[in-house]
């Protein structure tokens, strides 16, 4: 082949492949701007409550954290109880930096004049791989806050590159929200945000769930970037004059208290309230509160949050 | 680096730029830059453990010199595998040898301990290795000339397509094209190799990784779900695993070809294979295809008494097994896919005759064995193995099937389904409703664009695993 010959085919496949992307791009900006729309206007189901939670919800007090907050916490009841408005923003398999990008986000509406942000060590500041499941649910706002940009980028530089796609932020949620947008969530919806889970205690489920993580034998092995979130999470709450109380709600095995030694060091300094009912002798190895060795049932939910709002006043939290 | 991250996505145009920015007529300078590239994308990882890809290299390209004037070649051949083989006994081996053999000894009351290693096993270590032996055995044999220019070799043993997954090339397919004066640029041969890289994707992102989300779930805690969930898992697992390394093997190849090359085929639609023997005729080919000439045959192969050829079936798949992982779990799989094979034989089963009932029934026969074995090759322990076996046998809730309904169930179904389409017609009606092949550009662009926008909608885009990596 001649050198002539060889520079024409390469300029030929190379223009091509540049067609293709030129194509590809149209494609990913009309079809993204497509399911943008799609994704903003879902009002039911996880998609409608997140889009609540992020555009509308302005409250009183907040609960923020994983499944354990979205789970246990009866946000009408404390409402009803406490006098105040109060929303439950918790979300499962996520912990603070979802829990930050959130604030961020309410607090360009309002920041609530109190924060129950319930703990979780592994979302919070161990090492555990659920990030790419916060960064699941930033990923639909990326664009909306400088904060929650760089957020993403910190979790995974390479994101602020593949943010460039349009149809990457929708990646797997896509199918989900296109079903909700025409047909409705089939899911039970949530009240205030609170969802809990329903039926009775599974004990083989139980006994396989053990919180193996907690193993202080194997040591605890700290996440820096969730600490620096942990920290300006409190930054931002505080700075705009959010009260925080930091709870650990029951948990069937009890918990290991020496894991929440970088929790009780936090709120010494910052002069915030925790609150640990992880070992509360009415809750462990109780199985008529569970639904599973981590997460309460309703009726366990329900008794916890009456319990809880009882502390908050005892000491005159609220 | 991963074919299927991101950081590859990036850097891949750019080598292809570069390398064709070096003139056909500089073929010894494109090899050199591949070298360089191969070297470099292995230093990634762990840029110390180049050394380890560069002594094999040394020792099996000095054996292979010293072979051709040795008085004593049979000594020369074994000294040169030795050594080869040390850094590859020493890294995955090492722990497993010195368990079995303490054990072994604590059963006969003499107790000791030797302390293990906690060091990370180089990757590719068990491809490139086996890729340099054979060019060794080759060598000895005289079925390969040796190799004088040492660069050729090295690149040969580098290659960076195939080095860290395989396929396991013979030194007689790549050795020539390294050295003969490739064409400036191979249009088809490059649009071929993107066409393997997209479906190759598909393969890993879009199946692989979204199956991969049921069977982790199913398998880490396999005695909370019922015997039929842990059933679906078992036949997932071994759609995740194909899923998993034939797509990645396919990128291997299409990243080789679009820089010119031809690599080993490694996969050829197992599932529609008739019998164990034909099956591995089709799944990790490279692998087989060298096991079956450096230890099958050296032992005698079929050309020996009945007993013997099972024996030498047997070992073959336990050295396969072995290969595949220093536990006892892969030497069991290893070992039933042997007993499979050898029962097969015994019955006469290797040959497919009778009409499509037969043959369909056949082919649900050999993938319910395969996936049967694939239980050791996916659990850690063999109790954890004998537990998942155990499981489906619970018939406690028999209809009761755990589904991760959103959004991971539509979208493993859709990306199977169209894997299985896609194999049935190369299998069963090869050059039929050709979508990347068609000769219309709109069906082939609409087929390209549709694949593109399925892996970024539906593939699991933050995944940096590979099974076969680990190996």
């Amino acid at each position: 082949m001649d050198k002539a010959r060889g520079h024409k085919l390469i300029k030929s496949f190379l223009a091509r492949a540049g067609a293709l992307l030129l194509v590809l791009v149209v494609l990913d900006v009309t079809l993204g701007a497509g399911l943008d729309y799609v994704s903003s206007r879902i009002t039911s189901g996880e998609a409608g409550r997140d889009n609540y939670i992020s555009d509308s919800v302005v409250s009183d007090v907040l609960i923020m954290g994983s499944s354990k907050a979205f789970r246990h916490y009866n946000a009408q009841m404390m409402t009803d109880s406490l006098g105040l408005s109060c929303y439950n923003c918790g979300e499962g398999a996520c912990g603070i930096l979802l829990a930050y990008s959130r604030l961020l986000m309410i607090g360009e509406r309002s920041y609530p004049s109190h924060i129950i942000y319930e703990v979780t060590p592994i979302y919070d500041y161990l090492i555990f791989d659920e990030t790419q499941r916060a960064l699941g649910r930033m990923k639909l706002h990326y664009g909306r806050h400088a904060a929650i940009d760089s957020l993403l980028w910190q979790v995974d530089a390479t994101q602020r590159y593949k943010m460039w796609s349009s149809l990457y932020r929708h990646n797997s949620s896509c199918l989900m929200d296109l079903i909700t947008y025409f047909f409705r969530s089939p899911e039970q919806e949530a009240v205030r945000g609170f969802l809990p889970f329903q039926g009775s205690f599974d004990p083989m489920r139980t006994q396989h769930d053990a919180p193996v993580q907690y193993d202080r034998s194997m040591g605890y092995q700290y996440d820096t970037l969730k600490i620096r979130y942990f920290n300006r999470f409190l930054d931002l709450a505080q700075s705009h004059g959010s009260k925080v109380t930091m709870v650990v709600s029951p948990v069937w095995y009890g918990q290991d208290t020496l894991v929440m030694d970088f929790v009780k060091d936090i709120c010494k300094r910052r002069d915030i309230k925790l609150l640990d009912f992880s070992n509360a002798p009415k809750y462990v190895h109780h199985d008529e509160y569970y639904s599973d060795g981590i997460h309460l049932n309703a009726t366990g939910a329900d008794e916890f949050t009456r319990d809880l709002i009882d502390t908050l006043r005892r000491q005159g939290i609220f | 680096m991963l074919f299927n991250s991101f950081n590859f996505i990036i850097a891949f145009p750019l080598l292809f730029l570069l390398y064709y920015a070096i003139p056909a007529r500089y073929g010894k300078c494109r090899n050199v830059f591949l070298l360089v590239v191969s070297y470099l994308l292995y230093m990634q990882w762990k840029p110390v453990y180049a050394l380890v890809l560069l002594g094999v290299t040394l020792v099996t390209y000095a054996t292979a010199l010293l072979l051709k004037g040795s008085r004593r070649p049979k000594l020369t051949l074994t000294a040169g595998v030795v050594l080869s083989l040390l850094p590859l006994l020493l890294f995955k081996y090492f722990n497993f040898l010195n368990e079995a053999l303490t054990g072994l000894l604590s059963m006969a009351g003499l107790h000791f301990h030797l302390q293990g290693l906690n060091w990370a096993i180089p990757v590719g270590i068990s491809f490139f290795t086996l890729q340099a032996l054979g060019y060794l055995w080759d060598v000895y044999y005289k079925r390969q000339e040796v190799e004088r220019d040492f660069l050729t070799y090295a690149l040969f043993v580098s290659f960076f397509p195939s080095i860290m997954s395989g396929p396991i090339n013979k030194a007689s397919l790549v050795i020539p094209q390294l050295k003969s004066l490739r064409p400036y640029f191979d249009y088809p041969k490059a649009v071929e190799g993107m066409k393997m890289l997209l479906w190759g994707m598909f393969m890993k992102v879009v199946v692989a990784d979204r199956v991969a989300i049921y069977v982790d779930t199913v398998y880490s805690h396999y005695l909370n779900y019922t015997g039929m969930t842990n059933l679906v898992a078992i036949i997932l697992h071994a759609i995740q695993i194909y899923a998993d390394f034939a797509g990645y093997s396919l990128m291997a190849l299409g990243v080789a070809r679009v820089l010119g090359f031809d690599l080993t085929e490694n996969f050829r639609r197992p599932f529609f294979a008739t019998s164990v023997a034909d099956l591995w005729r089709r799944w990790h080919i490279s692998l087989f295809t060298w096991l079956r000439d450096y230890i099958y045959i050296p032992l005698g192969g079929s050309r020996c008494a009945p007993w013997r050829n099972y024996l030498n079936i047997l070992i073959t798949f336990v050295v396969s097994g072995i290969w595949h992982g220093a536990n006892w779990t892969f030497v069991i799989w290893g070992a039933m896919l042997g007993v499979f094979m050898c029962i097969e034989k015994a019955i006469g089963w290797q040959r497919c005759t009778g009409g499509p009932w037969v043959r369909l029934c056949r082919i649900c026969l050999t993938f319910g064995a395969f996936c049967a074995a694939l239980v050791f090759f996916r659990l850690p322990t063999v109790v954890d193995a004998c537990g998942v076996y155990s499981r489906i046998f619970d018939f406690s809730l028999p209809f009761s099937v755990y589904f991760d309904w959103v959004p991971n169930f539509p979208f493993t179904v859709i990306g199977i389904t169209l894997l299985f389409l896609k194999d049935a017609r190369d299998e069963f009606f090869p050059g039929r409703v050709p979508l990347m092949d068609s000769r219309h550009a709109i069906v082939r662009w609409g087929t390209y664009l549709s694949l593109v926008v399925m892996i970024l909608l539906t593939g699991v885009l933050d995944s940096d695993q590979f099974i076969y990596n680990q190996f």
